[in-house]
């Protein structure tokens, strides 16, 4: 490896723009044969013009740019795309489980303190359980889907000739040789497989819906009491007045019929 | 290996006459790169600890693959369903919508079914939750779709990222800066001209990364490493589906939407309940 004269300009016009997320051997490694037309981000300016609104504007890019070039983001939408189900309960958990609770216990009314911190223990209960049930369960078959699209490990013989098919079409494609016709059976055919692939990846949510609700309800009690020390009070005659959907909104949730059924909308 | 650094913007050729300023250069030694070798390997070499779990693991997913997924994947049925829905633009935020179908579904059925509870109070309460459903189902797609045009520039901002070039992102907006242009020019044809306008789609950040030299680089290197970063780029699709629609049934609906139609719901039944004891008593 040879690399040459490389120019940083270090004058007030060069930030320092941390954009690589991966390292720098990394780099090093598979970028050798583009080292002339690689942008080492010397035309990145950091606006000394001594105007606030430039100045302003590079804070805002610099502060989105961090998040984007950090390494745990990189990694968070790889697992997106590759754990639908998973990413979307973790999502599901720091919105339930921490700015929920945030919420209930910011808002105003002393009156119904204790329904507040019951509220806000059952949706820190609920986004765990839903996080770890839809992990636990699902992790494998994500896995064993990457091992048949990504990795083509796995699959039947239909399914391999589909994807010899396609990877045929895209050599031609790619040495210009391709037709119009055979350019739009590609098209349709990468659609098909792309639709397959979101389809397969989340079919077991469906599945798992009822039985995570039902595992939930029956969970949520005895997580509350012995984890977070948390023990709802019958109350037969006053009604609750809670912000939270899935637990003491509404008052017919104390009739004991529902004490083991209680009601919530959404996702999860 | 031999590298040479000139790291400052002195370094013109005027100011090395004057100064005789040397031109940096750096040799490898054999024993560092040999150990960065060694580094390397060990890097990429799981630990011996987790070893087994591992193996067990990976055998447990090869089984599903091979005797589960595989024949799931072929099913007619479902074949059917992706061909048909293959050029749907939304069809992560419809998955997520029947999962919480289901989910809603199974609450209002035992809301509906329950025998100890007043028949006055279930309709209502029934309709209640599904009304906050639907009304919650709504909000949801139309936020996404107005996220969309701001989060497809944060893609193009992460591939850019990614790719390691900063123009990438400029470039992308460029091209969607122009696109948009004709398109507006296309629409103002066409209701000139009272016919149905053919829109150019707008960029997409995959599509550019594609055309990628790095990218392509990338693939012809290390084609793993090309899929970890397209797979990357891909994922910020789910990801803003799910942080909408997590954002609206996770957080909105249960601390905004669920009090006032509670409230709604109490000032109905109170309402129904007057005008019956005002009827019987005429």
């Amino acid at each position: 490896m040879k690399i040459d004269s490389i120019q940083h300009d270090m004058t007030l016009k060069q930030g320092n723009f941390g954009l690589r997320s991966e390292s720098q051997n990394f780099r090093e490694k598979h970028y050798v044969d583009l080292c002339e037309n690689r942008v080492y981000n010397t035309d990145y300016c950091g606006s000394f013009t001594g105007k606030s609104e430039a100045a302003a504007t590079t804070i805002k890019r610099n502060f989105l740019d961090k998040i984007l070039a950090s390494r745990w983001f990189g990694s968070f939408a790889k697992f997106s795309q590759e754990h639908n189900i998973s990413a979307s309960a973790l999502i599901a958990l720091v919105l339930a489980g921490v700015m929920r609770p945030v919420t209930i216990m910011a808002l105003p009314g002393e009156k119904d303190k204790e329904d507040k911190i019951y509220a806000s223990g059952h949706a820190m209960a609920s986004g765990i359980i839903g996080f770890l049930v839809s992990t636990a369960i699902t992790s494998p078959f994500d896995e064993s889907i990457k091992k048949i699209f990504d990795d083509k490990k796995f699959g039947s013989k239909k399914f391999k000739e589909i994807d010899a098919k396609i990877a045929q079409l895209n050599l031609e494609k790619a040495a210009g040789t391709i037709t119009k016709e055979a350019k739009e059976t590609l098209k349709n055919m990468m659609k098909k497989r792309e639709a397959l692939n979101t389809l397969i990846k989340n079919i077991p949510d469906w599945i798992i819906a009822v039985p995570r609700a039902i595992l939930t309800i029956a969970l949520i009690p005895p997580i509350l009491k012995y984890v977070f020390g948390l023990e709802k009070k019958k109350k037969n005659s006053t009604p609750q007045h809670d912000n939270n959907t899935t637990a003491t909104q509404i008052d017919f949730i104390q009739k004991d019929v529902f004490k083991q059924f209680k009601f919530k909308g959404g996702v999860n | 290996m031999n590298v040479t650094f000139n790291t400052n913007s002195l370094n013109n050729k005027r100011y090395n006459l004057n100064n005789q300023i040397k031109v940096q250069s750096f040799t490898a030694n054999p024993s560092i790169a040999a150990a960065e070798e060694v580094l390397a390997k060990a890097s990429n070499t799981e630990s011996g600890f987790f070893k087994p779990f591992t193996d067990a693991y990976n055998n447990m997913t090869d089984t599903i693959a091979d005797k589960f997924t595989s024949k799931l994947v072929d099913l007619k049925g479902l074949n059917w369903l992706a061909d048909k829905l293959k050029n749907s633009s939304n069809l992560y935020q419809h998955c997520m919508t029947i999962g919480s179908v289901i989910t809603s579904g199974l609450y209002m059925q035992r809301t509906l079914a329950n025998k100890e509870f007043d028949k006055d109070r279930k309709n209502p309460l029934a309709v209640n939750q599904g009304l906050t459903f639907g009304v919650s189902t709504i909000g949801a797609y139309t936020l996404d779709k107005y996220a969309k045009g701001w989060w497809d520039n944060v893609t193009a901002r992460f591939a850019g990222h990614l790719l390691g070039d900063n123009k990438f992102y400029n470039e992308y907006l460029k091209q969607k800066e122009e696109i948009i242009k004709e398109n507006k020019k296309i629409k103002a044809e066409a209701r000139i001209n009272n016919t149905k306008p053919e829109l150019k789609s707008l960029p997409k950040a995959t599509k550019l990364v594609e055309k990628h030299p790095y990218y392509q680089s990338l693939l012809k290197n290390s084609e793993k490493d090309a899929k970890v970063l397209m797979t990357k780029v891909k994922g910020m699709s789910p990801l803003r589906a799910m942080i909408v629609f997590g954002f609206v049934y996770r957080y909105f609906v249960p601390v905004v939407v669920t009090k006032p139609a509670n409230m709604l719901c109490e000032k109905y039944l109170a309402h129904k309940k007057n005008k019956q004891t005002s009827n019987n008593k005429a």
